[in-house]
């Protein structure tokens, strides 16, 4: 429950704290070094050494950002 | 509106791996994206694991079991070297806005196979500025040791939710929650407990529960610190039933060195506990015993560097000079230290030197 | 419950922005292209005209681009004509992606880096092509590129420049 009330409260940090961003004022969110793993294969091949060697897993996020303009 | 699909491409990595603890890997990957329509990509691929080790094979034996009785589904006479194979396919669809995705994986190698399933829904709202995103992965795997009689199984079902937001012209944030539920043989099957007390009793196959339940919440975001740069930080906490608790730190930074080159530099730390029934010795037998050094307390670092660069037609070297060409290459240190010493090793740090290369085409 | 619902209703309500509607009189703007000429939406009275927002670094303006080409080499003997509108922060961008278009582009582009013009119009995403009648009606909107729409634009074209 506690993790719900933290979602929340990022949802509210997230969302009414900042004005929302046009697409079209996305420039340099389009950057492909803006995006969180650009190059999933990398990322996957990264992820697979480490699960081997480490007790921890998941948690990593997924792909996404970008331009988002159409 | 429609979502943007993955661009058409063919993508093909030579990966190494080298350790101090003897342990070699080439892994070359090779991968296809392509669109079938203006809403469908599909993507497949390919992997080849070729690892080398030590010749150890004499420590992997339990009292009770001879070679003679082994498992025997090929693989050198002396080592666990072996070759893994992965197929996947995946297939990408929008409908509107929203992105479904499902893949299908097959690893096989002598001793091991494992079947997943993943499926991911993404959902944008409010222009795009938000981004929810839905998963979940199941996983089949079974565990076959050639030093064994016994085939296990291990059932993986993972669900993941994620949130990317953009919170400025120049800032991007993603929430991710996953919950992983464990059932079954979470050993790699090769590991052994030597009970000790004052002098060797005998050597037995380690035993863990047969659940795991592990949840991870992490946070990263990206912020654009100028026009060429970016700078990534993240943070993960991960706990499970086994009382293994970890933090993970991760900053990147990203810059265009050129208007083709592009460079990437990371760095991440990793601290964890160790599981309730890890020790680094046993001096009886337990219901409970494990040897892994991934259940043992300890940290690691981990640095690489990776750049790309991008084809043009200003470029004069041949191949140097084909716009539909991008080169990838990165290099990575990896150490990791535990607080006891390793099982079969006998050593707190291992340190790994990770080179890639490769390349993508676009089709 | 009810609580969050109510929160969650406050939270999104900053993103229910109105969009330019068909039908409606397009609002006059004026800007500049990369030579420094003012271009003003009146400027194309009387004549049936293709309005697009777009950016270099937007991958379906750039897929799109080479079809405002097509429809002003196709169209601009009659009453018609094509206006971009550039959003990109640095007109260079602009220029440098004209030029390595390798094509030539016969219709004006004006820069609106400050996206003043984006924002009185109030687009969904970009791409986002409209086209205005000779009175300076709205009469279409579309938002992002579909080669399989080409037609159904054309047709569009072709109806007004016959009112």
């Amino acid at each position: 429950m506690k993790l719900f009330y933290f979602f929340i409260l990022f949802l509210f940090a997230a969302l009414s704290g900042c004005a929302v961003v046009q697409p079209w004022e996305r420039e340099r969110l389009s950057d492909p070094n803006m995006m969180f793993d650009e190059n999933p294969i990398q990322k996957g091949i990264k992820e697979h050494y480490i699960n081997i060697r480490e007790g921890s897993e998941g948690g990593n996020g997924s792909q996404g950002g970008g331009c988002g303009c159409g | 509106m429609t979502q943007e699909l993955p661009e058409e491409e063919i993508q093909v990595n030579f990966n190494s791996y080298f350790d101090n603890f003897r342990l070699n890997v080439i892994y070359p990957t090779i991968n296809v994206t392509k669109s079938l329509d203006k809403n469908t990509s599909v993507t497949g691929s390919y992997l080849v694991d070729a690892i080398s080790s030590a010749s150890m094979k004499t420590k992997f034996q339990v009292d009770g079991i001879t070679s003679a009785t082994t498992n025997k589904y090929g693989g050198a006479d002396d080592t666990p070297d072996e070759l893994r194979h992965q197929v996947s396919l995946g297939v990408t669809r929008n409908f509107s806005d929203v992105t479904v995705s499902a893949n299908g994986m097959y690893s096989t190698e002598h001793d091991y196979s494992s079947r997943t399933f993943t499926a991911n829904i993404s959902i944008p709202f409010a222009k795009k500025n938000t981004v929810l995103q839905l998963g979940y992965a199941g996983n089949f795997d079974k565990i076959f040791p050639q030093t064994r009689t016994w085939t296990k199984d291990r059932t993986t079902n993972s669900f993941n939710f994620g949130l990317t937001q953009i919170l400025s012209k120049k800032i991007v944030t993603q929430l991710d929650f996953s919950l992983t539920n464990v059932d079954g043989y979470m050993l790699d099957g090769y590991q052994v407990v030597r009970i000790v007390n004052g002098f060797f009793l005998k050597t037995l196959e380690p035993v863990t529960p047969e659940k795991r339940i592990r949840k991870a919440a992490g946070i990263r975001t990206n912020f654009g610190i100028s026009r060429l740069s970016t700078i990534l930080l993240g943070y993960r906490y991960y706990w499970d039933t086994w009382d293994i608790r970890s933090h993970t730190a991760e900053a990147q930074f990203k810059t265009h060195l050129t208007e083709n080159l592009n460079m990437i530099f990371s760095y991440r730390q990793y601290i964890q506990t160790r599981a309730y029934f890890f020790k680094e010795i046993y001096t009886e037998v337990e219901p409970l015993m494990a040897v892994d050094s991934k259940l043992n307390s300890g940290y690691t670092n981990d640095v690489s560097l990776g750049f790309s660069y991008k084809g043009n037609k200003e470029n004069r070297i041949p191949v140097l000079n084909n716009e539909k060409l991008t080169f990838l290459g990165s290099i990575g240190f990896y150490h990791r230290h535990t607080d006891s010493p390793d099982w079969a090793m006998r050593m707190n740090d291992l340190y790994a030197y990770l080179i890639s290369l490769g390349f993508k085409i676009s089709i | 419950m009810k609580k969050i619902h109510l929160a969650l209703l406050i939270l999104f309500l900053p993103f229910l922005i109105f969009a330019q509607e068909k039908g409606k009189p397009a609002p006059e703007f004026s800007g500049k292209t990369a030579g420094g000429e003012t271009v003003s939406l009146s400027d194309f009275k009387g004549k049936v005209l293709v309005v697009d927002f777009w950016a270099s670094w937007c991958r379906p303006c750039k897929e799109g681009f080479p079809f405002l080409i097509e429809l002003y080499d196709q169209y601009s003997d009659k009453d018609f004509s094509v206006l971009g509108i550039n959003l990109d922060e640095d007109v260079k961008n602009m220029t440098a992606f004209i030029k390595k278009l390798g094509k030539e582009v016969k219709f004006k582009n004006i820069s609106d880096p400050d996206s003043k013009i984006g924002n009185l119009y109030k687009v969904e995403g970009i791409p986002t092509t409209l086209i205005i009648d000779k009175n300076g009606v709205v009469k279409f909107i579309t938002v992002g590129y579909d080669p399989g729409e080409k037609e159904k634009f054309k047709s569009e074209i072709e109806a007004l420049l016959k009112e």
